[in-house]
């Protein structure tokens, strides 16, 4: 086994046999060289390669006529066109990408107003069954959403807040407000108590701990947290599905109903699927770190 | 000022900001969360069979009646073969691509963001190509996995997919799986990554072959890695609804505990019932995470956190 460069920037130069980096969490695999790694990692690009074809193929079929969509076998090669993102951008697409981005906007930042003192508080606090219990009440992440649906249709109904954007982005907060407490609380575990107790105890006070010296070493947790909620906000169907109509609909009702209405055109159906999925891929690829480290952690929808 | 009452005050000065902090967030999980669970079953143990109707209560009633009938059987049955394929490929998937990472490629950091990539695009957008990849259309007209197999010559592969009656649960897994392995492949790669290598390295010395370091020190050391994953699709697999909308639509072959519930509330208008389904939905999912969340704790407690 021979260390390769970044494997030693994570573990210092001993014997391969330590657990040092083991424990950070980051050490990089246990590398070969020769031409059985090389090999390895052949294959293992391919098998990656196998695995985002779906995407992939979605994005081409985007760029076809939908002519080209049909033939068999399927035509890699052909004059790209922009036809069928014309066709769904001139429709009424725009309304539903402005819901969508309102719901996922408001409600994100609202996660993080309430998520982030909680999560600060979560992992501070002195007494700790108390602390276990109002964690327990709060990290009901897993709960299915489908368990609220017919009372807030009622509800929603009678205070007549059904078909109206408000109400999806407070239901997106808290929907997203447990995993984002669960996640945030895991981040500030991280920070060392060394800072807070040192400001602590040269008299800064409990908001100015929280602004000066946690925010700054929290920035990319928080971020990662943000990404998931937003991914979350922006994907989510069967609120959207029930609770709206055509005034606040979101992107993935408006894809369903696509798909219902223009079931067989399959390069419009992709552009559609494409333009969707594009605000996740940007900003996905602008955070790619934090993104990775968010879905590993907060994945749980 | 007697120490009993300096007491007192110092606890509240250490406690009351926490509790400011927090409560804005119990409030509202109490309300949208608790709340809404709570009238949920109120509506499930009341006979509000139709939208107008007050609703009185009849206990039970709606709970017993629904096991009797056919579409509920069928639903409960679908969710379980979904479950099982679902957990069973994801797992299998998620350990394959663990392994591979583990044994160290070239861009690992790469590899990882495409595995991890389908789960940040949703299920309505990916649906639609599976739905392309699983055309289920006569074989003149067939695209995506049909068309290929019969191109290759494996005509014996071409089978209808989400149309099949048999197997049709089964081909609405094969997406959900593709999507949740990255996630597995995460975990797996953390928890092979946490065993140390004096372990292995120790058992090697004292003369196992590499497959019995494999099943007596490294699968044993991935429990907790495999319950996790476990619990995390199990409960996934209970709720799924997006992705069969996306891929089938509402059709019996694939009807599932919560397309039923859809149908109930927004089709028949019969909240009573819906919120029935609902409520063995939750307590489904409430028999698998609640335990895992006490276990979670727990262990963050005895690693002194």
């Amino acid at each position: 086994m021979t260390a390769t460069a970044d494997h030693a920037k994570t573990a210092r130069p001993v014997p391969p046999t330590t657990t040092g980096a083991a424990r950070k969490g980051g050490r990089p695999g246990r590398r070969k060289s020769g031409p059985g790694g090389r090999a390895l990692t052949v294959f293992t690009w391919a098998v990656a390669l196998v695995f985002i074809s779906p995407v992939l193929w979605m994005v081409l079929t985007a760029f076809k006529q939908e002519g080209d969509a049909y033939t068999d076998p399927p035509k890699v090669l052909f004059t790209p066109t922009l036809e069928q993102f014309g066709a769904v951008l001139g429709g009424d697409f725009l309304p539903y990408v402005g819901n969508s981005a309102i719901a996922t906007l408001f409600s994100t930042a609202l996660v993080l107003l309430l998520g982030v003192p909680a999560a600060y508080a979560l992992s501070i606090a002195p007494v700790r069954r108390t602390k276990d219990v109002l964690f327990f009440f709060i990290s009901t992440k897993m709960l299915p959403v489908v368990a609220v649906i017919v009372p807030l249709y009622v509800a929603a109904g009678r205070i007549r807040m059904l078909d109206n954007i408000w109400t999806l982005v407070l239901l997106y907060t808290a929907m997203n407000l447990p995993i984002a407490v669960w996640m945030l609380r895991s981040f500030f575990l991280e920070v060392p108590t060394g800072i807070i107790e040192a400001a602590r105890l040269e008299g800064a006070s409990l908001s100015r701990v929280l602004w000066s010296v946690m925010l700054p070493v929290m920035a990319p947790g928080i971020a990662a947290t943000a990404l998931i909620c937003m991914i979350f906000s922006w994907n989510e169907f069967f609120f959207a599905l029930n609770l709206t109509a055509a005034k606040a609909a979101t992107v993935p009702v408006f894809m369903t109903g696509f798909i219902t209405s223009e079931g067989l055109y399959w390069a419009q159906l992709s552009a559609a699927a494409t333009v969707v999925s594009l605000p996740i891929v940007i900003v996905g690829w602008v955070a790619q770190r934090q993104l990775v480290r968010g879905l590993s952690m907060g994945a749980v929808k | 000022m007697s120490t009993k009452k300096e007491v007192a005050v110092r606890r509240v000065r250490t406690w009351l900001p926490g509790l400011l902090l927090v409560s804005p967030s119990i409030v509202l999980i109490a309300v949208f969360v608790y709340g809404m669970i709570g009238w949920n079953f109120q509506l499930a143990m009341s006979d509000k069979h139709k939208p107008i109707h007050d609703g009185e209560f009849v206990g039970f009633a709606n709970f017993v009646a629904l096991w009797s009938e056919a579409r509920w059987l069928n639903a409960v049955g679908n969710a379980v073969i979904f479950t099982a394929v679902f957990v069973g490929g994801a797992l299998v998937m998620g350990w394959l691509l663990g392994l591979l990472l583990d044994k160290g490629v070239r861009g690992e950091a790469a590899l990882r963001t495409i595995y991890l990539a389908p789960m940040a695009i949703s299920f309505i957008a990916t649906g639609l190509v599976w739905r392309w990849l699983m055309n289920p259309a006569p074989i003149e007209r067939a695209t995506g996995l049909n068309a290929l197999f019969a191109n290759l010559g494996l005509d014996f592969l071409v089978n209808d997919w989400w149309t099949s009656p048999d197997f049709g649960m089964v081909a609405m897994a094969l997406p959900a799986v593709w999507q949740l392995s990255g996630y597995i492949m995460a975990l797996f790669l953390a928890g092979f990554r946490g065993i140390s290598d004096d372990l292995r390295e120790a058992a090697r010395v004292d003369g196992c072959s590499e497959w019995q370091v494999y099943t007596k020190v490294v699968i044993p050391q991935l429990r907790p890695v495999v319950l996790s994953a476990v619990i995390i699709l199990g409960h996934m697999s209970l709720k799924v609804f997006d992705l069969i909308i996306a891929v089938a639509g509402k059709q019996i072959i694939t009807d599932v505990p919560a397309i039923f519930m859809f149908d109930m509330v927004f089709e028949v208008r019969d909240p009573a019932k819906g919120a029935t389904i609902a409520a063995y939905m939750l307590m489904a999912v409430a028999a698998v995470v609640i335990p895992y969340l006490i276990w979670t704790i727990r262990k963050e407690r005895s690693e002194g956190r």
